[in-house]
């Protein structure tokens, strides 16, 4: 049902796609197609020896006071700053290479939870960094190839990921044809809700996606693409815990409500198959205004299928300053495996109070302004568990 | 069987839309600020691993399918 659904929604969005189509045949130009291509991952054309710095400064903020909302069990209170930065150089007509390195500073009310243990006495926060180097070749005047190497570490975390792409662009038709694998090879120092740490497990990512990028008529463009992604390993969120309630037991001070029960770890299936389709058109309205539809349908064989929709509105004022108005809205239904509340003798095998896992919908309303080498935008999520969420960013970019 | 028929529904309608050509000359409002696709690099990067690390369906934006914490 799910996979039929997702097969009509693809249908859908292409069939639109083409009642946009109205401009007759001939012609040619691939001046314009790679450069336009977004998710979908075909290669953007800069010029030689162009180098650029683009730095942002990002500041995520949830406030869930005692566990009011989503899990109640758990205060999910998260604070994320995130400093990333690009540096990227096209070195000669046929080759350029970007590299990015992120850092995350994470304070959370569940790393400070873990502080009641003795086995983590003294942890108050975590730290992530990302480094990635990525490399294009353009291989022909049509066909351009990318590959990427990356590592990720924090405390009790390391990833290797490992990438490639490739994208042909079709002059005549006015589009182009990408294709993406990527890897990941995850290593996890399980440190559980209750300060113990297990032996290091190990989690393996695959990800495939095909896109399509097309001019439609001379004010309309858009993409569709699908991935499709296999997990396998650890795939539990490490000091994620359930909590089996006994209206006889004591209260349980380790509880975000002082309930009465106990915790058990969170045990999640040891695969994961995913499939999402995704896809937009943008559509210019006068010289300075455009507006975009965007939808994305999901589905995986752990229960969970969400869809969401994203209008957009983008306006060019006379000053040069560039706004980006959205709103997006996602819902998704809950893992097998989900359960707001566990009672009886014994738990399920599998078993998850994860908020993220559960069924929930969600409306974000996003602005983004971009003036010269400055950009800065703020999103806020309200989400119908209450864990709301607010995301501010300001970014920099120059040429070098 | 299904997910071969939903793929062939996918590509079979997208290909349909490469129909028609729009001439080069035609192009330029499709260089404008206001129709460039692409966000800002470093805005992909905290965006994918926000949606990544909050939402159960997230990964499949692109390059996001797994790695990272996601201890969001």
């Amino acid at each position: 049902m799910k996979l039929r659904t997702l097969g009509l929604t693809a249908a859908l969005l292409a069939f639109t796609a083409s009642a946009f189509a109205q401009v007759p045949d001939g012609g040619s130009g691939d001046e314009v197609g790679p450069a336009m291509s977004g998710q979908t991952g075909a290669t953007a054309h800069t010029k030689v020896g162009s180098t650029t710095l683009s730095t942002r400064l990002g500041i995520f903020d949830r406030s869930d006071s005692g566990g009011a909302s989503g899990n109640p069990f758990l205060d999910e209170s998260l604070t994320v700053i995130e400093p990333v930065m690009i540096f990227d150089h096209q070195v000669t007509k046929d080759f350029g290479y970007d590299v990015k390195l992120s850092y995350d500073w994470v304070s959370s009310a569940s790393i400070e939870r873990l502080n009641k243990f003795d086995a983590q006495s003294g942890a108050s926060g975590d730290n992530y960094i990302g480094l990635d180097a990525g490399f294009r070749h353009q291989v022909t005047s049509a066909d351009n190839v990318s590959w990427h190497v990356g590592l990720a570490s924090e405390y009790d975390y390391f990833s290797l990921g490992l990438g490639s792409g490739w994208s042909h662009t079709f002059a005549e038709k006015d589009a182009v044809f990408s294709a993406n694998l990527n890897g990941f090879y995850d290593l996890v120092k399980p440190i559980r809700f209750d300060g113990t740490q297990d032996s290091t497990e190990s989690r393996r990512s695959l990800a495939g996606t095909l896109g399509w990028y097309q001019v439609l008529t001379p004010k309309t463009h858009g993409e569709l693409g699908v991935t499709y992604s296999l997990q396998s390993g650890f795939l539990e969120t490490a000091y994620n815990a359930v909590v089996l309630e006994d209206p006889t037991a004591p209260p349980n001070p380790n509880l975000a409500n002082n309930a009465k029960g106990t915790e058990f770890s969170e045990v999640l299936p040891g695969t994961r198959n995913r499939v999402a389709v995704f896809g937009r058109l943008r559509q210019q309205l006068g010289e300075h205004d455009a507006i975009e539809l965007g939808s994305r349908v999901y589905s995986d064989d752990w229960g969970i299928g969400s869809y969401d929709v994203t209008p957009r509105y983008l306006h060019e004022f006379d000053s040069g300053l560039l706004l980006d108005v959205r709103y997006r809205f996602y819902t998704q239904t809950a893992a097998d495996a989900w359960s707001d509340h566990f009672t009886g003798a014994a738990l399920p095998a599998e078993r998850t109070q994860d908020s993220d896992l559960g069924k929930f919908d969600s409306s974000l309303f996003g602005a983004h302004f971009t003036w010269e080498k400055w950009d800065a935008g703020l999103n806020v999520l309200n989400r119908s568990d209450g864990l709301d969420h607010v995301f501010l960013s300001l970014g920099w970019t120059t040429s070098l | 069987m299904r997910i071969k028929t939903a793929f062939l529904l996918l590509f079979a309608a997208v290909g349909a839309t490469g129909c028609n050509t729009v001439e080069f000359y035609e192009k330029g409002a499709l260089t404008t600020p206001v129709m460039a696709l692409d966000m800002p690099g470093t805005l992909a990067v905290s965006e994918q691993k926000i949606f990544y690390s909050t939402e159960g369906a997230a990964g499949g934006l692109g390059s996001t399918a797994g790695g990272g914490c996601g201890c969001y």
